[in-house]
């Protein structure tokens, strides 16, 4: 559905996209996630012609997007990440609008709008002033006013920002419901574990690269092995360092009296050889582990890899 | 067709709140009150002495001038709001991610923003409609402004979108779209003004080091206008106006041409550009929205230098616009510079202008000198040299109550090779004014002109034609001949003109500057009729024709026997003869000592019926007089042309007869003030005032209209509002209130038919002088406007005999440059087969005068048969006229008797009507007319008919000065019997018939002959006429008064009659304009001493002034004036006029008794 290459886009010095890849299959529900100022907003911001790449191409659902910017805005959906309402207009006038700018008028498009609204749990909103609903039902009503001309794409930049825990998880079912009908969709978020909760696939940016990406357990397995192993020796601390560091799947260490933390890129089966090791060469040891940590752990300690190795 | 979504939206949420309908109701209702009290104070006949039917078009202007402003002022606020409100509620982006592409979106904004604004417009055409009650605006005036406002509207609001996509947040975006607007309006007409005044510094810099330098043409600057609103609408304005040529106005440099296609259709194509404008920064602002093309905007590195550049890339369009328009520019304007170039006639007087092969040699005048207030000869002859020619030959003068032009204009047809003479009047211009003479095709288009400036005398130079085989004999008459030396612009000597028998044709207008005509030694068997009739109308409207005869009496006189003379011709004899003049008398002429030898002279013996001598030797009669309607008729019985011999010896004496026997007409028109009615100076205005009284019995009823637009207003506005809602239909007053603002404007316009003005009419006064006795059909002059409800050009044929032109103008000092090169505001054409009046571009209700001449239906005269003696008046009034008269007065001296109805046939006893003598009117002829007439001129509450009197009688007595005696009457209602012409308009006036008459009036046995200064002959014009004291700081001068022959002054009367109440109001009335402050004084002959002969407010009556004459009859008054008394007279730090005594002046005539005037 989404084929981006080498997308490279830059403000003045700053780089904001570094020759990014990005494929997103059909009926996919894609969570995008990054630390503030990694690129998510820019990067959808150009899938959805808002915005001009400096390098690259994006095609979305054939149509190149970066060309073909009428043909690509039948294909998507875009819900901003800030977005306005009309003040006098009610919510049933508000949908009516964006359906007649997609040539959808007069009683179609009522009930239309209807069903849209429907489906974001908005039937009861219709007369009421846009102005008077809530944060969380205008952003459901921005949500079907993106829907009013059945994009194949649905490009969601943080949906879920600013609401309150109701207002997120009504949220999550809506999309869920939307993914079940079959759309593509992409959400923003720079919260993992939210994403984690329904998205089918999740890629993971920083600094306009795409750092990862996968189905959330693809995500977790890698991250996995990313995390340190927490070694607690007893006695003969000189010759556990020894021994650790003589391994080559070991990238760092950190001493701490007899804490010994350690990067180590190997699966199980190398950690147990590590261990044994240890074990063979006199090394008492009372603890020997994978640090477990949350996702956001995880995605922070990603991130942060990252940055150092930089 | 598909609606712009956003604009959908938009006018959706327009007329959503109560503030939709309180805008329409609320802007109307002040559109209205302007209206309605535009139209309470011009058509309000209680607050009108006159009504004007330009105030509908005024009201029009007002409104539709509010309009633009409202739209200048509230068209930027929406627009510059637009977009930048949408970034600022951050609903741009959602915007711009839907299938909606940027220019749609500006569009729908800009769209949306003006629909208010153009709405507004549109509600209020029934307010508008109102002018329709009158006219002068018609529909498609309408339609142009509405179109006007719309692309202004457009033009403006796309400025505003351009700055709301520019800028990010909504405010600075409407300081910016002001910017532009004032850029727009402000620095366009800042540039024409930097450009005119570089271009007047420059003249006046350089006119030092070289007086033939021309102000620099700098018109090009006039073209950055054309995208100037305010200026296509002030141009626009002035055009219903009938001003032509808006731009030249701006100044002096900006004289030249513009393209011809841009002078013609200005509004166009400020229109065309105005759009192409706003598709540009309707593209710009488009370009701005695109979020790919906006690369400039997303870059921090270099983001100023690329803006700049993308900036200047988007401007060439318009700058490629202005610079191709003004590569134009100086191919076109090389032709004609900035100043127009005049050309000095040659000494002839003419001008030669050609083209091809057409070349007209035009004399302007006699000899290129015209006379203030006279008609100029105009004098073409054209020669064709190429293939047969059908053209004009076109007089233009510039207007003197506008810019613009008179034309007048005779066609001609020159075959080829044929040389073709034209000659016409035109009527006069100004003094040292300049003329446009051109060579016209059929079409009217102008194939060649020349500006030329003429010389101008006022009549105080007489002007003589002289008419003989012998021209040169003549030539002496000039000598001395000045109508009246002691005007500030006369020279001594008149100027002769010597004539062909071609310069009289049939409109005697040709002749009109001449004064005198003289016909000696000439057949005048060689005029047609029409040449003989000619004369006759030149001699009636005031000329005087002077006759030698001799030896050959037959020869001059026989033309004129039966048609102008009756009388008798003798046997020719030879005399000697010292033309009856003293030796002293002679001297006093001439000088110096001279011989009054006799000399040998051929006479014959000429008798004619009513004539009286003017000069004899004492055995015969050498020159008699005829008065002759205004004119008159000198007959020597000798040949004027004179030997040379004699002329040098006795020349100054036939000069003297001249002199003293001009007509009338003349003498009133080159010694004025003698009267104090000189006050009614500006016969002009009351005549203006009388032709431009418009009829008021079918004026719209205002408060009709109040109601039906109140009506409209509250159904368009808060009715429709709450019905629209209550159907939830609100998105229906989009329509509803333009269908109700068309239905009431149809329905306004429709209503208004009954008062509206659909066609031209006619207001005219004419006058018929009634003849001495009943002879045939009486000659009516008639004064007439004629008024368009509509500035479109028209034309009114006419048969071809008419005697039509122009009316005069007086005014001020105008320039070429108040003519438009190829458009004269109104004229005359006369054609071989008709008269046209031309009026081809005059404002709507611009009213233009013309004046023509005609028979009238009516015949007879009134025959007055009144004398006086110092106690009573008495006597008869006859109509022996075929129609019946109204409102008659009789005047006399200031006292004034009403006559009213005088029916055909019937007679009235003098004595016996109501008299209105002037001291009970403090001396005030306004008010003394205005108890006559049960009104004054400028009240409000008389009706138009005797309005029209009243303003006729203030006309004739202006006119008539000179006269104290008279008859004026109406012709009765339906009489028909002045203006009659056939013209296809309505015709509104009246139609006055005068006598002037002569009282016989008598004093304790003596014959009355009227007051001192129409006698007086010799004083100091540097501080008096012989009646107004110029200076009087001056306090001791003399006058000699100079009596009729014959005449012997015995009493000389002076109290508050004869005073016409001016010194002696001081005492009674506390006030006076005119007054005598001083002492008049005599020489005693005996004691060579002067001794007091009056003194101011003292009443004198001098039985022995007598001893106190000059051996010649004449007396000598030494004034000392105190001018001190004057002072105060009306007020704290006023003046009164100072004059000199008016009294009473009897006395006897020695032989025949000659009457007074």
């Amino acid at each position: 559905m989404v084929k981006i290459e080498k997308l490279y886009k830059h403000y003045g010095k700053f780089v904001a996209l570094n020759h990014l890849d990005l494929s997103i299959g059909k009926g996919e529900l894609f969570g995008f996630v990054g630390p503030n100022g990694a690129g998510k907003t820019t990067t959808m911001r150009i899938i959805s012609g808002l915005l001009k790449a400096d390098g690259g191409s994006v095609h979305v659902a054939g149509v190149n997007a970066l060309k073909d910017n009428q043909n690509l805005k039948r294909k998507i959906g875009y819900m901003p990440d800030f977005f306005g309402v009309y003040d006098n207009l009610k919510a049933i006038e508000y949908m009516e609008f964006y359906a007649s700018i997609y040539g959808i008028t007069g009683e179609k498009a009522k009930s239309m709008c209807l069903e849209l609204m429907d489906l974001v749990n908005l039937s009861d909103k219709a007369d009421f002033y846009v102005d008077g609903l809530s944060r969380g039902m205008k952003q459901r009503l921005c949500l079907a006013r993106s829907l009013v001309h059945n994009p194949e794409l649905l490009i969601l930049d943080e949906p879920a920002s600013g609401l309150d825990p109701r207002a997120r998880f009504e949220m999550k079912g809506i999309l869920r419901n939307l993914h079940d009908m079959g759309k593509t969709i992409i959400i923003s978020s720079h919260i993992l574990s939210e994403l984690a909760e329904m998205c089918t696939t999740i890629g993971i940016i920083d600094k306009g690269n795409m750092v990862t990406k996968g189905t959330v357990e693809e995500i977790m397995q890698k991250l996995s092995t990313s995390t340190p192993l927490k070694i607690h020796v007893t006695g003969n601390v000189e010759t556990a360092v020894r021994i650790i560091k003589e391994n080559p799947q070991v990238e760092n260490l950190s001493i701490n009296g007899p804490d010994i933390t350690v990067s180590f890129n190997g699966v199980e089966e190398d950690e147990a050889g590590l261990l044994s090791k240890l074990i063979n060469n006199d090394v008492r040891i009372s603890s020997f582990m994978r640090e477990t940590g949350n996702l956001e752990e995880v995605f922070m300690m990603v991130t942060a890899k990252k940055e150092v190795l930089d | 067709m598909k609606i712009n979504p956003v604009y959908g939206k938009e006018v959706k949420l327009r007329v959503r709140s109560l503030k939709f309908a309180m805008t329409i109701l609320f802007f109307n209702l002040g559109l209205i009150a302007i209206a309605l009290l535009g139209f309470e104070v011009f058509f309000n006949v209680n607050m009108n002495y006159r009504i004007d039917y330009s105030g509908a078009t005024q009201v029009y202007f007002i409104i539709i001038c509010l309009e633009a402003a409202m739209v200048a002022f509230l068209v930027p606020v929406f627009t510059a709001g637009s977009i930048a409100g949408e970034r600022e509620k951050q609903t741009l982006e959602i915007l711009l991610t839907t299938v909606l592409k940027p220019g749609q979106i500006v569009i729908g904004k800009l769209m949306s923003s003006i629909s208010m604004v153009v709405l507004l417009v549109f509600s209020s055409l029934p307010v508008i409609s109102i002018v329709f009650t009158i006219g002068g605006i018609n529909i498609t005036d309408l339609m142009q402004f509405v179109l006007l406002i719309i692309i202004m509207s457009l033009f403006i609001g796309s400025m505003g979108i351009f700055a709301s996509a520019l800028v990010k947040r909504a405010v600075p975006a409407t300081v910016l779209s002001f910017v532009m607007v004032g850029i727009v309006c402000g620095l366009t007409a800042i540039g024409v003004l930097i450009a005119n005044t570089g271009a007047n510094i420059y003249y006046y810099n350089m006119q030092n080091i070289n007086a033939n330098i021309k102000v620099p043409d700098v018109t090009w600057a006039a073209y950055p206008l054309l995208i100037n609103p305010a200026f296509t609408l002030i141009d626009m304005v002035l055009k219903n106006y009938g001003a032509i040529d808006m731009v030249s106005k701006l100044g002096p440099g900006l004289n030249g041409k513009l393209l011809p296609f841009v002078e013609d259709y200005w509004f166009l194509c400020s229109m065309v550009l105005q759009i192409l404008f706003t598709l540009l920064f309707i593209k710009l602002a488009a370009l701005l929205l695109d979020p790919l093309r906006r690369k400039e905007r997303s870059r921090k590195v270099n983001k100023k230098d690329k803006k700049e550049k993308h900036k200047k890339k988007q401007a060439a369009l318009p700058m490629l616009i202005l610079a191709v328009i003004l590569s134009l520019v100086p191919a076109n304007t090389d032709t004609a510079s900035a100043t127009i170039k005049t050309k000095q006639l040659d000494a002839n007087g003419q001008i030669k202008i050609s083209k091809d092969d057409i070349t007209a040699t035009i004399g302007i005048g006699y000899k290129g000198k015209t006379k203030y207030e006279r008609y100029i000869k105009v004098d073409a002859v054209i020669e064709n040299k190429g293939s047969d020619f059908t053209g004009k030959i076109r007089i233009e003068c510039s207007r003197s109550d506008a810019d613009g032009s008179v034309a007048v204009q005779k066609a001609f047809a020159a075959a080829s090779g044929e040389t073709k003479r034209v000659q016409f009047a035109s009527a006069s211009i100004e003094p040292d004014a300049y003329i446009k003479v051109s060579i016209c095709d059929e079409e009217d288009n102008v194939i060649c002109s020349e500006y030329v400036s003429t010389k101008w005398n006022y009549d105080t130079i007489l002007y003589i034609g002289t008419l003989s085989d012998n021209q040169d004999s003549l030539d002496y008459i000039s000598s001395g001949l000045a109508a009246d030396k002691n005007a500030f612009d006369a020279s001594d000597d008149g100027l002769v003109f010597q004539l062909g028998i071609d310069d009289i044709t049939e409109d005697y207008k040709i002749l009109d500057s001449l004064d005198i005509i003289i016909i000696d030694d000439f057949d005048t068997s060689k005029f047609s009729d029409i040449q003989i009739e000619a004369i006759k109308a030149w001699v009636s409207n005031g000329g005087t024709l002077f006759l030698g005869s001799g030896a050959d009496a037959d020869k001059v006189l026989k033309a004129f026997s039966g048609k102008m003379l009756n009388g008798t011709i003798g046997s020719v004899k030879q005399i000697n003869t010292n033309f009856g003049i003293s030796r002293k008398k002679l001297t006093s002429l001439l000088g110096e000592n001279r011989t009054n030898r006799r000399v040998p002279l051929d006479i014959t013996q000429i008798s004619i019926k009513g004539s009286e001598p003017v000069l004899s030797d004492g055995r015969n009669n050498l020159i008699s007089s005829l008065d002759y309607d205004n004119g008159n008729i000198l007959v020597s019985e000798f040949s004027l042309g004179l030997s040379s011999g004699t002329a040098a010896l006795y020349g100054p004496v036939i000069t003297d007869v001249i002199k003293n026997n001009i007509s009338d007409k003349l003498k009133s028109n080159s010694k004025e003030g003698f009267n104090p009615w000189s006050s009614y100076s500006n016969i002009y205005t009351y005549q203006y005032e009388v032709l431009n009284l418009n009829e008021t019995d079918s004026l719209p009823n205002i408060k009709l209209y109040a109601v039906i637009l109140l009506v409209y207003v509250i159904i368009a506005g808060p009715v429709a509002y709450i019905i629209t809602k209550k159907k939830d239909k609100r998105n229906l007053l989009w329509l509803i209130v333009p269908v109700l603002s068309v239905a009431f404007s149809v329905t306004i316009y429709l209503i208004g038919t009954s008062t509206r003005i659909q066609r031209p009419f006619i207001n005219y006064v004419s006058t018929i002088k009634l003849p001495e006795k009943a002879g045939g059909k009486n000659n009516v002059n008639t004064q007439f406007t004629l008024t368009s409800p509509s500035n479109k050009s028209y034309e009114a044929v006419l048969p071809a005999n008419v005697a039509i032109s122009p009316a005069m103008t007086n005014g001020y000092y105008y320039s070429p440059s108040d003519m438009d090169s190829n458009k004269y505001d109104y004229g005359v054409e006369y054609g071989a087969n008709n008269t046209k009046l031309l009026l081809n571009s005059l404002a709507a209700f611009e009213s233009v005068g013309f004046e023509m001449e005609n028979k009238s239906t009516t015949k007879g005269t009134v025959e007055i048969d009144v004398k006086k003696n110092e106690k009573q008046i008495s006597g008869y009034i006859s109509n022996k006229m075929s129609c019946g008269l109204e409102d008659c007065i009789f005047y006399y001296k200031g006292d004034m008797y009403y006559i009213g109805n005088l029916p055909a046939g019937k007679s009235v006893d003098i004595s016996k009507q109501k008299e209105y003598k002037e001291s009970q009117y403090s001396f005030d002829f306004e008010s003394q007319l205005s108890a006559v007439l049960g009104g004054g001129f400028y009240s409000n509450d008389i009706d138009i008919q005797l309005k029209r009197k009243i303003g006729m009688l203030h006309t004739f007595v202006a006119n008539n000065k000179l006269y104290d005696t008279w008859f004026y009457g109406f012709t009765e209602e339906g009489t028909e019997a002045g203006f009659t012409d056939n013209f296809s308009f309505d015709k509104y006036g009246e139609t006055g018939v005068y006598k002037i008459a002569q009282v016989e009036e008598t004093f304790g046995g003596y014959d009355v002959i009227g007051s001192l200064e129409q006698y007086a002959v010799d004083y100091d014009s540097a501080h008096s006429n012989g009646y107004y004291v110029y200076d009087p700081s001056i306090s001791n001068f003399e006058v000699t008064y100079k009596f009729p022959e014959n005449f012997t002054l015995k009493r000389l009367i002076y109290n508050s009659e004869t005073a016409g109440g001016a010194e002696f109001k001081i005492k009674k009335y506390g006030y006076s304009e005119y007054a005598f402050p001083g002492i008049a004084k005599v020489k005693d002959k005996d004691t060579g001493k002067y001794v007091k002969l009056l003194e101011s407010t003292k009443k004198a009556d001098i039985k022995d002034i007598e001893k106190y004459l000059e051996p010649d009859g004449s007396l000598k008054i030494y004034y000392d004036i105190n001018s001190s008394v004057l002072l105060n007279v009306h007020g704290p730090d006023t003046f009164s006029q100072p004059t000199l005594p008016r009294v009473k002046l009897a006395g006897t005539y020695k032989n025949a008794k000659r009457k007074s005037r």
